[in-house]
Parts: structure tokens; sequence; C-alpha cells
């Protein structure tokens, strides 16, 4: 059998912004500016809105088009973004002139006229843990292909991190997936029983897990392995 | 039943699954239960690669977290790690004569009870996605027969998560795993609040969610994000459905 494997791996520019956000995680994505992100992604303009009841809200972005395409998506109650955030996936589209047309029957062609040829739309979430999407765009048409897409997935990790409050002294994005080897999916559990033990929401959940890690001096997959195996429980006032 | 009608079953039960209200992780886990009864292994495994080229599990022959911590040590060293960046397959490797290839993993298998392991790529043209592990308990290891049936198997596994032949587009790829590794999570995050509400291991709570999807014919997934999500009620997802119903009058 060949040897044929293409491993993609992040670009160094990428591997800085998200670097930068891990260093300064008390600035959540202000940390990093929309603008260079996009040069780095090659693309013409990038926004991340939050979820929050009743629609969208863009904390941060590259000026102009985002802005307008972030007004155009909550005034109509569709597009990539909306369908993103609704269904959890990707959403690529790198010809918005070969979009049917009853798929997004007014967004489409006002984006078309703001100049927007093709958009990327990359929920932000940790499983059932849904905080944002980010949405990027092109001026002209073109796949986003190996490379620039390891990149964007990357900087959509990085970005739901950031904005699901990184502690500062944390690794970032690292806290997760650079744990040593070992059972990362007792993370995900341990968000789940304290959810159950606290009653809350997942997301608020793994905050709590992540601060509690933090203050402890300790890697958020210890004290998860310690919820799961009920060496420890979280209450109101477990800090 | 003789191999020839197990196998030509198995992958009539897999074709059935590749069609509406299809549930990868469910289909990647009911895979991983016919490597080990086609090929007589010990032990099989999925992982794939996510974004960021680090292996992910997402589904097992067992479902048991000592079995499962195995693959996710393969992050760093292994048969996957190492079928993932060669591209081929990784066969027959004697796990005792492994010690200085993988000093941190082949110990930890050895401890499991396995002998050998292997490793198939998940393979999409040139690209590979992840990589199937089997491992056996007893001496015997693959034959190459058995070799082409779990290649077979592999391209199946990457047939069920990107559920197109002729994708051409990478960014098509890139949204099925990331709907996959989406929803490993999520089953993770379900197994926790069913582990807290009804007082029972992860390992049990992943048995109730699986029984509980079956009985209700409900997506493995879509019942995961409801407990996840809080929207369903894990103490009803502990009694079968009949009790559900309304009582007489």
């Amino acid at each position: 059998m060949q040897c044929l494997s293409e491993t993609v791996v992040v670009s160094v520019a990428m591997a800085g912004i998200v670097a930068a956000l891990s260093r300064d995680g008390s600035r959540g994505l202000a940390a990093v500016a929309a603008g260079l992100c996009a040069e780095v992604l090659g693309v013409s303009g990038v926004a991340v809105s939050v979820l929050a009841s009743g629609g969208g809200d863009v904390v941060w972005r590259t000026d102009g088009v985002s802005v307008r395409l972030d007004d155009l998506q909550f005034t109509l109650g569709e597009g990539p973004g909306v369908d993103a955030a609704a269904s959890g996936e990707l959403v690529l589209e790198p010809d918005l002139d070969a979009v049917p047309v009853q798929r997004w029957p007014v967004f489409t062609p006002a984006a078309l006229e703001l100049g927007v040829r093709a958009v990327f739309a990359v929920p932000l979430q940790i499983g059932a843990i849904r905080v944002g999407v980010l949405l990027a765009q092109r001026d002209a048409p073109g796949l986003v292909d190996g490379g620039v897409l390891t990149d964007l997935l990357v900087f959509a990790g990085a970005a739901t991190d950031a904005l699901l409050g990184s502690v500062p002294g944390d690794s970032g994005p690292l806290w997760l997936s650079g744990q040593p080897s070992g059972y990362r999916a007792e993370v995900h559990q341990a968000t789940g029983m304290i959810s159950a033990q606290l009653g809350v929401a997942q997301a608020e959940a793994l905050i709590r897990l992540r601060g509690h890690a933090y203050s402890q001096h300790r890697a958020v997959a210890d004290v998860a392995a310690d919820v799961v195996a009920r060496r420890m429980r979280f209450h109101e006032n477990t800090e | 039943m003789d191999r020839e009608r197990h196998l030509g079953e198995t992958f009539v039960e897999l074709a059935d699954t590749l069609v509406d209200d299809f549930d990868v992780i469910d289909f990647l886990q009911i895979l991983a239960v016919r490597c080990v009864e086609l090929l007589e292994v010990a032990a099989a495994g999925i992982v794939l690669a996510d974004q960021g080229g680090s292996l992910r599990t997402v589904a097992a022959s067992d479902e048991r977290a000592r079995l499962l911590e195995l693959f996710e040590v393969q992050n760093d060293e292994g048969p996957c790690r190492d079928c993932y960046q060669l591209g081929a397959a990784v066969v027959n490797v004697n796990l005792d004569g492994a010690r200085e290839r993988w000093p941190q993993f082949a110990p930890q298998a050895i401890a499991r009870g396995f002998r050998s392991a292997n490793a198939l790529p998940l393979r999409l043209r040139s690209q590979v996605i992840g990589s199937l592990n089997l491992f056996h308990a007893d001496a015997s290891g693959l034959d190459s027969a058995e070799l082409r049936t779990a290649q077979a198997l592999a391209d199946a596994a990457t047939i069920g998560i990107l559920q197109q032949r002729t994708i051409r587009r990478g960014e098509v790829v890139a949204g099925q795993l990331q709907a996959a590794l989406t929803s490993r999570i999520i089953i993770e995050q379900a197994k926790g609040v069913l582990a807290e509400r009804l007082r029972i291991s992860t390992d049990d709570a992943f048995e109730v969610l699986r029984g509980a999807a079956r009985s209700r014919n409900r997506l493995l997934s879509d019942l995961a994000r409801e407990v996840a999500d809080g929207s369903a009620d894990p103490a009803q997802l502990a009694r079968p459905p009949a009790a559900e119903l309304s009582e007489p009058g």
C-alpha cells in the first residue's frame, strides 16, 4: 500500500494568532485583530457572533462588509451564519452565484450586491455547547482548500475557547487538545456531570470546571478525572 | 454461520444504515463490533483526525472507558498514529516487541491483555482521515484474506462517515468529519449527565443511552443532544418505553 497521506497542519501565521489568543486570555477575541486574521485566512472579511436568545450578536469583526452581512442575516433571519448556528454544521459555499435561489432567497442576491462571492460559516461549539458562529467571506469565488480550511477550523476552535472565557495562565486552546495522553473524553463527561450537579447548562459547567482547575493549579483533565471517578462533586460554592 | 455469509450479511446490514435517519456514531460502533466478529480480534476501535491533526476516538467494539482510553493514548504514539502519518496499514505488530517503538502505548495495551495490534487507514483517495485499530489477545494475527476484509471494513467506515463515494470537494469532507467528531463529544456530555442523574458509571450511561435510542427508535445523536441540553428526562430514559404509555382508564 502506498504512503500517500497528506497531513495538513495549521499554518505558522495561524499558530501565531492562536498563541496570541491564549496568551491574553482575559481579552477574549480582542487580543487579535480581525483584519489580520482575515489576511492570514485569505478572506475579505471575518466576524464572530455569539448566540443569544433572539439572534446573534457580533462581538468581533472586520469593518465594512462583515457588518453589513451580519445586519442582513439578522434582519432576514436567513443566511449561512443562521444555518450554521441552527444546525451546528459547517456551511461552506465557495460560489454564491451557484447557490440555488431557494436556499437563501433574499440573502443571496443582497450579499452578491455587496460584492460577496463566497461565504464560509463555522459553528463555534464543543459538542452540545454552542456559543456562536464564525463567518468569513470572499469577494471572489473559490474553495477553501486544505491549508486554509485547517486554519479556519483551528481558529474556530480557538475562538470558541476565547468566547467561553479562557482563564489567564490557562494554556488557551491547548487546555483540551494539549493535555498529555489521557482520556480527554472525561473532560466532556465531567462537563455533563457538573451540569447535572449544579443544574446549569453545559457551557456554564465547562466554565466552572476550568475555573476550578485554574484556581487549584491543576490540569483540567485531572479535575475531570476526579469528577468522573466521583472523588469530587461540584457544589454551588465550588470555586 | 460461515465467515463468507457473515461478511456478506454485514455489508448488507451496513448498506441498510446508509439511508435516511443515519447516525454516524451508531454506525461506526456497530461496524467495530462486526470487525470483532468477522476478524476474530479481541477489540476494534475507530479514530478520526480533527482539524488540528489530533486523533479522536469515535467508536469502539467495547464502549467501556478501559478500552476507549487505549485508543485515546494513541494520539501521541501507537499503531493508529503510525498508520495515520504513514498513510499505510500497520499489521500484526507484536506488542511485547514494540516497547521501544511505542514506550507508552505498548505496556498499556499489554496490560489490557492484548498481544498484537493492527491499524488500517480510513482513506479517501490520497487523504487519510483516521484509522481502524484492531487488537488480538492471542497469538494469531491477520492473514492476507483477513487483511483485505479489514481494509474493506475500514473503507466501509469511511463511506459511512462521508456518505458519498464521489466527494471531490475538501470542504464537504471537513463538514462530515466535524459532524462526526461533534456527535461523539455530545455523546460524552450526555453520558456525564446520565451518570450523575441516574447514579451510574459513565460506561453504564452509554448503555442506557444507546438502549433508550433503540427502544424508542430515535437516533443516538439526537437523543444524546436532548440529554446534554436538558430537554430529555434521564429518569424516563432508564425505563422501557412501554412504561411511558398512558395507564388504562
